[in-house]
């Protein structure tokens, strides 16, 4: 009696006090699976969302998205006015992206992406991207190049392009509180746009966005974007072309070690970045098919001072006309001398930033097969 | 002089033997037993005399049916008959058991329930003019069920033998498994009605004194009509009356058996059954097959794993699923989510109740399907599969994800058949549980059920001992089973002497 006179009260306090309430079966909601912020036409933003549904097919059920779009003073209250006027109750937490219009970016982000870094149930690891020269809710509406499901589509695209293009890093929105938080680096995020042909339209990275504290500054083009992934290091796998005349050489890059090391000669700091990079040559045309050993040689020479101009050219352009460390030097040479940063630091300091450029390049699997 | 039946009977229905006592006419004894087995059929009387010596009259009482006829004539009626006696001294009794009479277990008495118990048993009683006493002669020769495979615990190698419902058949075949003077065979009649003759087996020098006292203590205070199933006595002496757990092994398998004795356990087996009970059982013994030891220890240590894993399986897929599906949506993969929310579009019941509904027709299936006789099994198989499941479905009253949770269920359900009444109550809280709290349901029943299980003993052993053991020989026979090369020792707190090899 003894021992149900003191376990019952606990058994009872971890049954009727504990436990989760929210009960709603899966069927009954609305996955949300992108969200697009616009700023509005006649309130502060508008706000698209995605959601991922199915349609029963012949065999099996195929996908179906479902857009449903409302305006209001904040995030909140237009995915308020959402809610209220779906039939279901959204769920936000199966997210994989948030898109920001490129007027609304301007505005800044702070504002928006508050409510993904509040809220329980959007995820702080969802993807952010910026929508360049068309609207947010455009790209979700954008005809498809496999998914049906747009906001998917994007993450697929974003993953693909990071791991074997590396032509811009995956954001989140914890990263990119991060970086808007943190002095001495600015924000950046992938850029998409809707790429026109004539037969097809899709969706496609179109560079990078850089942020002044959290409004949109201007756009990196793709092969800036590259630089800018590689110096980061965050290359994984790339491709690099040079051409001159007829000639075309394509170089598959595998593998990139990038080395950035702050120094400081005298009041200046110097940035020597090192960059190594294990490639191999994909596609050569032109006239010199031979690949002797001497070839090989100057081939390689000829890669790395291409590589290494376009560095010091993109390094310079930053500092000269964007303005913006998206490398993050201000903060790497705060990390290693603290005081003498301080002591450095003013406006416009890229300017002022002497950088060492260093390439070297190995050819990996190249001449193997070679009929001497 | 027979008296009625009923002067012996008291009102409650039991039989006062007291009053019975045997005198030297044979017309009076004969009597009495008659009218004690009074409208009794089967009961079969045989008068002989001597044709050399009128002294030596006889009356023989034997049961048709339970007695082997041809030992009635052979060795009993034809010596007491042909035998050329002229003259004798002593007890005329006393000379037939010694002199004439030519089986090979005799017995003489003056007790009439231990006549009339004999009688019953197969033996054939002896009673002679002019004496006291009677004698009780073995004749037992019913028929039994020949040895065969056990159906509940088939094997794919090693010994096929099993139990039969005969005790002297069984403890026969423990003892050609082991052949030492160390294995000791304890009998004691239970059951008031039936006297069922139970006997217990242990190795005198392995055995744990404590577990054999606290078993030979709880039996003896047994007091029922009628013990038919060695299920009888584990139930009147387990340890925890109400647990789902079974503490008290059953096996049909005479090697089985015979291992749990070589790790200095108690077999106790009853009269009329060929289900052996093992005491104490331990958790693990539940998850064991006697098949792991006679094949390859790599296959059989990957099936043992999987049949822990099939445990933790069948208790818990239905609740996870229901947490996850009702509570933590955000859990599922997105793929995932967007396949079980169009399957379950449209879905009449909320999804407890269709969980619930479904392993409930499981449960029913399966029940028919031990229940039903064999020449039917492939009409329920094709109203199982295909109707319950394909039509079901197409119809929309389950949403197809759920077919495949309880399917996953039940199939992994009968890879741990041994702890099917613990599996049934236990998944039927857990998707209680997660359906009112979630998640944190699952986990604090699991939680429980755990804490419960460890507070078990069987005997007076902890029920779940060596499960959480950090002793390396402890856990060579627990989640995988090691060659036998490595396993030194017996359980510890099973065994006296733990030493299996040196």
């Amino acid at each position: 009696m003894k021992v149900y006179k003191t376990v019952l009260p606990l058994l009872l306090c971890c049954t009727l006090l504990c436990g989760c309430g929210n009960y709603l079966e899966i069927e009954d909601t609305f996955l949300v699976s992108g969200i697009a912020v616009d700023k509005g036409e006649k309130d502060n933003f508008s706000v698209t969302v995605e959601i991922a549904g199915t349609e029963s097919g012949e065999d099996a059920p195929s996908r179906k998205q479902l857009i449903l779009s409302a305006e209001g003073k904040s995030l909140y209250a237009a995915l308020g006015n959402i809610s209220a006027a779906a039939s279901r109750k959204l769920f936000l937490s199966q997210t994989a992206v948030v898109i920001i219009g490129e007027e609304a970016a301007k505005d800044g982000l702070l504002q928006i992406i508050d409510l993904a870094m509040r809220d329980t149930e959007l995820r702080i690891t969802n993807s952010v991207v910026v929508a360049k020269d068309c609207k947010a809710k455009e790209l979700l509406s954008a005809p498809s190049a496999g998914e049906t499901i747009k906001a998917y589509e994007i993450k697929n695209v974003i993953k693909t392009s990071a791991k074997n293009f590396s032509v811009t890093p995956d954001v989140t929105v914890y990263e990119l509180i991060n970086a808007i938080g943190n002095r001495g680096i600015a924000a950046t995020l992938p850029a998409f746009s809707i790429e026109k042909s004539e037969k097809m339209q899709s969706l496609a990275i179109c560079g990078t966005a850089v942020f002044k504290d959290d409004k949109l500054k201007t756009f990196l083009s793709t092969s800036e974007s590259k630089l800018m992934t590689m110096l980061m290091g965050k290359t994984e796998e790339t491709t690099l072309a040079e051409k001159t005349g007829d000639d075309i050489i394509n170089l598959k890059v595998y593998k990139c070690d990038t080395d950035v090391k702050p120094g400081f000669k005298g009041e200046n700091p110097v940035i020597n970045i090192s960059l190594k990079l294990d490639a191999g040559i994909d596609e050569l045309t032109g006239k010199d098919h031979v690949l002797s050993a001497g070839e090989h040689e100057k081939i390689r020479q000829r890669l790395e001072e291409k590589l290494k101009k376009d560095i010091e050219n993109f390094v310079g352009k930053l500092a000269f006309e964007t303005g913006e460390d998206i490398l993050g030097f201000g903060s790497r040479i705060y990390k290693k001398y603290p005081d003498k940063w301080l002591k450095f630091k003013h406006k416009g300091y890229l300017k002022d930033i002497t950088c060492r450029v260093n390439v070297k390049i190995k050819f990996r699997s190249t001449g193997f097969v070679n009929k001497a | 002089m027979k008296k009625n039946f009923s002067v012996f009977v008291d009102s409650v229905g039991n039989i006062n033997y007291d009053d019975m006592t045997l005198s030297a006419s044979l017309k009076n004894n004969g009597g009495l037993i008659a009218s004690l087995f009074e409208n009794d059929a089967m009961l079969r009387k045989r008068e002989c005399k001597n044709i050399f010596n009128k002294k030596i009259h006889c009356l023989l009482f034997f049961m048709d049916g339970m007695a082997k006829s041809e030992l009635v004539d052979e060795s009993i009626a034809k010596p007491v008959i042909e035998l050329p006696i002229s003259n004798f001294e002593g007890d005329v009794i006393d000379f037939l058991a010694e002199n004439v009479l030519y089986s090979g277990e005799i017995k003489k008495t003056a007790d009439v329930k231990e006549l009339a118990g004999a009688l019953i048993y197969g033996d054939t009683l002896v009673f002679a003019e002019g004496s006291e006493k009677a004698l009780i002669v073995n004749s037992k020769g019913w028929r039994t069920r020949s040895i065969e495979q056990p159906e509940n615990e088939k094997t794919l190698r090693g010994p096929k033998e099993g139990f039969t419902e005969s005790l002297l058949m069984n403890t026969g075949l423990l003892r050609r498994k082991l052949r030492t003077p160390d294995l000791k065979f304890e009998t004691v009649t239970l059951g008031s009605r039936t006297n069922t003759c139970v006997c217990f087996c242990y190795l005198n020098s392995l055995v744990n004194r404590d577990v054999l006292r606290t078993l030979k203590n709880r039996i003896n205070k047994i007091s029922i009509d009628g013990i038919l199933d060695t299920n009888y006595i584990d139930e009147l002496i387990r340890d925890n009356q109400w647990t789902p757990f079974k503490t008290a092994g059953v096996t049909e398998r005479p090697d089985v058996a015979a291992a749990r004795l070589l790790e200095g356990r108690i077999a106790v087996i009853a009269d009329g059954s060929p289900s052996v009970m093992t005491v104490p059982y331990l958790f693990v013994e539940s998850l064991q097959s006697g098949d792991d030891y006679y094949i390859n220890y790599y296959f059989s240590s990957v099936g043992r794993l999987l049949r822990f894993i099939s445990l933790f399986i069948t208790v818990i897929t239905p609740a996870f699923y229901i947490a996850l599906v009702a509570f933590h949506k955000e859990m599922i993969p997105t793929n995932l989510a967007l396949s079980i929310s169009e399957a379950r579009e449209g879905v009449p019941f909320p999804i407890t109740v269709e969980c619930i509904l479904m392993l409930l027709v499981f449960e029913i299936l399966r029940e028919s399907g031990v229940r039903m006789p064999s020449n039917v099994g492939a009409a329920l198989s094709t109203v199982g599969a295909i109707v319950i499941g394909q039509a079901a479905v197409d119809a929309k009253f389950i949403s197809a994800p759920m077919v495949i949770i309880v399917s996953v269920t039940g199939i992994t359900g009968i890879m741990v058949s041994k702890l099917k009444g613990v599996v049934i109550v236990y998944r039927l809280a857990l998707v209680l549980l997660a359906s009112t709290l979630g998640m944190y349901g699952l986990i604090f029943g699991v939680m429980i059920m755990v804490a419960h299980a460890e507070s078990l003993t069987s005997f007076g052993v902890r029920y779940t001992s060596f499960m959480s053991s950090g002793r390396l020989q402890e856990i060579k026979d627990i989640y995988i089973r090691f060659p036998w090369r490595f396993m030194k020792t017996r359980p510890f707190n099973i065994a006296k002497n733990i030493v299996r090899k040196g």
